[in-house]
């Protein structure tokens, strides 16, 4: 192995990618996708219904505020449009003596739920006999920026290998990479020099992630471990689609594929209850999902992370040989 | 049937020109040459010429037509076959004459009969980007046909073809000629425009240096040689003799009395060396 | 007319010889499955309940409280403290419920993962208070519903509400990926270059190529929706609504795609204008979540669309909001046009 090869063709995929402005893209788009959670959460952990109340019930609005955001409109009118507007918005006014919850008719059963829960709390004046005490776990982390900070790693490397594939398909129809097999630069050095920005753009990224979501405490070894063997994933990919692939056009028919096969079972997985979660261990960014899970909520115990770092590089492995025969017959048109 | 007057083309928009006041006419059923080196400005005139780059300064006019404002019928008229294969990979070459085809609103070639005459009919099923380099250049250059242009491009028609293909392409380009199409061949290859060009213009660094007939240029600038192998003493020798000169006339005629003579040519300047020693420039 | 037949024969031909029509039927069963097979019919957002019992007598008390969600996934029992903790540590959506004190001084703790805002807290305070029977649904109220619409009783399976959002993303926007490759193939081969030279015009070029992702996404829903729903969709409807919103999406993605020479210079570009276009989804499973920066994104229309025509009554967005959809469509392949008219000649 020979490093100064290794680094050379580094060397020119970061010039390629530079002149393309690729490796500008590449570096940005997750970090301004992290950016855009972070900016977004707050919406999401106020979620729940939106009280509208016409500003002459601003007793009224004071009370519901304990339970809900209160936006306060002019008048009647004012309100049902507000509520016409849709979302989990629910109008409330006095009327003859009651008061009359205002709804479009789309809302979920859980937002006419709360709303009537808290209207009448309000009507019963909210004293209870019963004693209720609130406390936390101090976990600060909401599902939101979970799945952010998951999402944005996990993209980070899957964009990388997706890069690495499209290079080797431009290169191919270019005709350049068989000037690069007729020098003494073997596979494995070939291999290795265009893995270096797959691995470590994704650190850079989970780093950022961090700083940007401000969190603090974090097993940063544990993280960079993940983020490093999760990134093979990504390189396996890329060069299954560069390999694969006989034209751009069918190289983005087999990015569609692996977009499903890659980020599809970590957004399913977010919402599906733990039991039901089995059917994606196939998935190796499944995998990635659950060992960021546990870095973030500090449940990740070595012997647990470990083994999930395992099940990573076997899933990612069993990908691999389940495609050997495709990877050997496109290389062979790669060469010829 | 073409007239340039005081073209320029600049690609970054400043004094930099790629054409710089290239001027010249074409009559009806002419081939008319654009010859030099790489870099020179053919392609860029060319790209002109047919609509490809906007018109920045001067005037073109392509059978009465302004080349600057190209509508329907400009490219109705003209064909153009590009040095490049740039084909339809994935359909075959029928289907990529039939697609052409069907972009014209004037009576178009049978495809079919376009491949029987470039020599592609065993292969009109076949997708192109199967097709060998040189074949994929005929099926350009067929292309090029379909709509049975008056005003015919053709930029490098014999690049990489093998010597029986290039005479192929080379009737046909003669025959076309002798049909009253008018042909604007650029190529820095001088057999090309030596063999076919009624007329030639140098282009080097965005200038014209010369316009004339190849004849002509030979005429002109050709030493008056001829170039003599003859026994002498059991051995060949060879000796270049003027037809200008006195004492080389007599010399040459007393060889050929003596019946000697092995091998004579007539030595006139290639257009190359006619090139060179115009411009100063090589055509490569 | 007779160029943008043989244009879009063209891209029928060179769209079948990619496989995109195998692709697109792949896809759709494959979503078939997903969405009869792995993904559950009955699953709500809402977090998982841990509960610890400490209250002397308290399996009464917890019946009373939790009467058949006793079975549910979503009700875990721990067996003391750290249980409590370790099980809500493992399910990142969840609240614990403490039983405390005796059956005639009943008292709660509720444990939070720290995250939740105080009106999730409180709200969660009147549901215990409602299961104890201390807070009780008053007569004090009416209940309202704009333009005499009363909600859709029977609600919508999980698994199947996905529908619209599959639709959304494979059937409307699918354009928005397969069109670069397809702008770039012909970059990259110079077909572009040659077709400047005949008399066919650029929007019979690109119209070519809205069209036939069009059918790719007609194909698409034809074959996925009576596989889920059957026949209760209003077709025509669905199918108009899949055209408009296809024409929408390739025809901005063709601007994009045309300031770009490959795939990779354009790969991060084109993933975020998808994301971008998809965030509406959001909104879709998460009603209480539709600020304005979501409800202006076309794609928010399309997608209530869609679920309008795939689960009739369900919500109240009909043809008549594609009008402003189809003018921005139209509106994106006039300047795609002119963008390919400019940048052509220029390259």
């Amino acid at each position: 192995m020979n490093v100064r090869r290794v680094l050379n063709i580094f060397r020119l995929d970061t010039l390629n990618s530079r002149r393309d402005k690729v490796m500008i893209y590449t570096l940005l788009a997750p970090i301004i996708l992290t950016i855009v959670f972070k900016l977004i959460s707050p919406d999401f952990q106020s979620l729940s219904i939106d009280f509208i109340v016409p500003e002459s019930e601003a007793e009224l609005a004071v009370q519901l505020d304990r339970y809900a955001n209160v936006e306060k409109v002019a008048g009647i009118r004012e309100m049902k449009d507000a509520v016409a507007r849709g979302g989990d918005r629910i109008g409330v006014y006095e009327s003859g003596g009651k008061y009359v919850l205002v709804m479009q008719g789309d809302e979920s059963p859980q937002a006419r739920e709360l709303a009537e829960l808290a209207i009448s709390a309000v009507l019963q004046g909210d004293t209870s006999l019963i004693n209720i005490d609130f406390s936390d776990n101090g976990r600060v982390i909401p599902p939101v920026t979970l799945f952010g900070f998951s999402f944005v790693v996990i993209l980070s490397f899957t964009l990388g290998g997706f890069i690495i594939g499209f290079n080797i398909i431009e290169e191919k129809e270019s005709g350049a990479m068989r000037a690069l097999m007729v020098t003494p630069v073997s596979k494995a050095e070939f291999l290795l020099g265009r893995s270096i920005m797959g691995i470590s753009v994704p650190i850079i990224h989970a780093l950022l992630a961090v700083l940007i979501f401000a969190i603090g405490g974090l097993d940063i070894l544990k993280l960079i471990m993940v983020t490093v063997v999760s990134s093979v994933i990504g390189i396996v990919m890329g060069f299954l689609i560069g390999v694969m692939s006989s034209s751009q056009m069918t190289g983005l028919a087999n990015m569609k594929i692996s977009v499903l096969l890659l980020l599809m079972p970590v957004m399913i997985a977010f919402v599906l209850p733990e039991n039901r979660q089995f059917i994606f261990y196939w998935s190796p960014t499944y995998w990635s999902f659950a060992a960021l899970k546990d870095i973030l909520t500090r449940s990740a115990e070595w012997g647990g992370f470990l083994l999930q770092l395992l099940w990573i590089s076997l899933t990612t492995g069993l990908l691999f040989l389940f495609m050997r025969g495709k990877i050997k017959s496109g290389l062979k048109t790669y060469q010829s | 049937m073409i007239e340039v007057e005081g073209l320029y083309h600049s690609y970054t928009n400043d004094e930099r020109y790629a054409v710089k006041g290239v001027s010249f006419n074409i009559k009806e059923g002419e081939i008319f040459g654009f010859l030099g080196p790489n870099g020179a400005g053919k392609s860029t005139t060319q790209k002109v010429l047919t609509g490809l780059l906007p018109l920045q300064r001067g005037s073109v006019k392509i059978a009465g037509k302004d080349a600057g404002k190209p509508d329907s019928s400009f490219y109705n008229m003209i064909g153009v076959s590009f040095e490049q294969p740039n084909l339809y990979r994935k359909l075959t070459g029928l289907e990529n004459l039939d697609y052409f085809a069907k972009m014209y609103d004037v009576p178009t070639e049978d495809p079919m009969e376009l491949l029987r005459m470039v020599g592609l009919e065993e292969a009109a099923s076949k997708r192109a980007g199967e097709y060998s380099k040189g074949m994929q250049q005929r099926l350009v250059f067929a292309r090029s046909l379909i709509n049975k242009p008056k005003i015919w491009f053709l930029d490098e028609p014999v690049s990489g073809l093998d010597p029986t293909t290039s005479a192929t392409i080379k009737e046909i380009i003669k025959r076309k000629k002798s049909e009253g199409v008018t042909v604007f061949l650029t190529t820095h290859n001088m057999y090309i425009a030596e063999e076919l060009c009624d007329r030639v213009a140098f282009i080097v660094a965005g200038e014209i240096s010369l316009i004339d007939s190849p004849r002509n240029l030979k005429l002109q600038y050709g030493q008056k040689l001829v170039e003599v192998e003859y026994r002498l003493d059991g051995s060949v020798k060879k000796e270049s003799f003027s037809l200008l000169q006195g004492s080389d006339k007599a010399k040459l005629n007393t060889l050929i009395e003596k019946g000697t003579i092995e091998t004579m040519h007539s030595k006139e300047a290639t257009l190359e060396e006619i090139f060179i020693g115009v411009t100063g420039r090589e055509l490569r | 007319m007779m160029r943008l037949a043989a244009n879009t024969l063209k891209e029928l031909r060179l769209g079948w010889r990619s496989y995109y029509f195998l692709l697109v039927v792949g896809v759709a069963i494959a979503y078939f499955l997903l969405v009869t097979f792995l993904i559950p019919e009955d699953l709500t957002v809402s977090p998982d309940v841990v509960v610890l019992n400490e209250m002397e007598e308290g399996s009464q008390v917890m019946e009373n409280l939790f009467g058949g969600d006793m079975e549910s996934d979503k009700l875990l029992l721990a067996k003391d403290r750290d249980d409590l903790e370790k099980t809500m540590n493992r399910r990142f959506n969840s609240v614990g419920i403490v039983l405390k004190g005796s059956i005639r001084e009943p008292g709660f703790e509720l444990v939070f993962q720290g995250h939740e805002s105080q009106d999730i807290r409180e709200l969660l305070r009147l549901s215990i208070l409602q299961r104890t029977g201390t807070l009780r649904s008053e007569e004090g109220y009416n209940i309202e519903y704009l333009e005499d619409r009363k909600p859709v009783d029977e609600a919508i399976p999980f698994n199947k509400s996905f529908l619209p959002v599959l639709l959304m993303s494979e059937a409307v926007m699918l354009g928005m990926f397969l069109v670069f490759a397809m702008i770039f193939g012909e970059k990259s081969e110079e077909t572009i270059k040659a077709y400047s030279i005949t008399p066919g015009r650029i929007w019979e070029y690109l119209g070519a190529k809205v069209i036939v992702l069009a059918i790719l996404g007609v194909l698409f829903t034809l074959i996925l929706t009576p596989m889920v729903v059957g026949i209760g969709p209003r077709y025509g409807e669905l199918l108009l609504i899949v055209v408009v919103g296809s024409t929408l999406s390739t025809s901005i993605a063709l601007i994009f795609a045309s300031f770009y020479n490959n795939l990779s210079q354009s790969l991060v570009p084109m993933l975020g204008l998808s994301l971008v276009f998809g965030l509406p989804m959001i909104s879709f499973f998460i009603p209480g979540f539709s600020p304005w920066y979501l409800r202006i994104l076309p794609t928010y229309t399309i997608l209530f669309a869609l679920k309008g025509a795939v689960f009739p009554g369900s919500i109240q967005v009909g043809i008549s909001s594609l009008w402003l959809i189809a003018l921005e469509g139209a509106i994106a392949f006039t300047i795609a046009v002119l963008v390919y008219g400019q940048r052509v000649r220029k390259n």
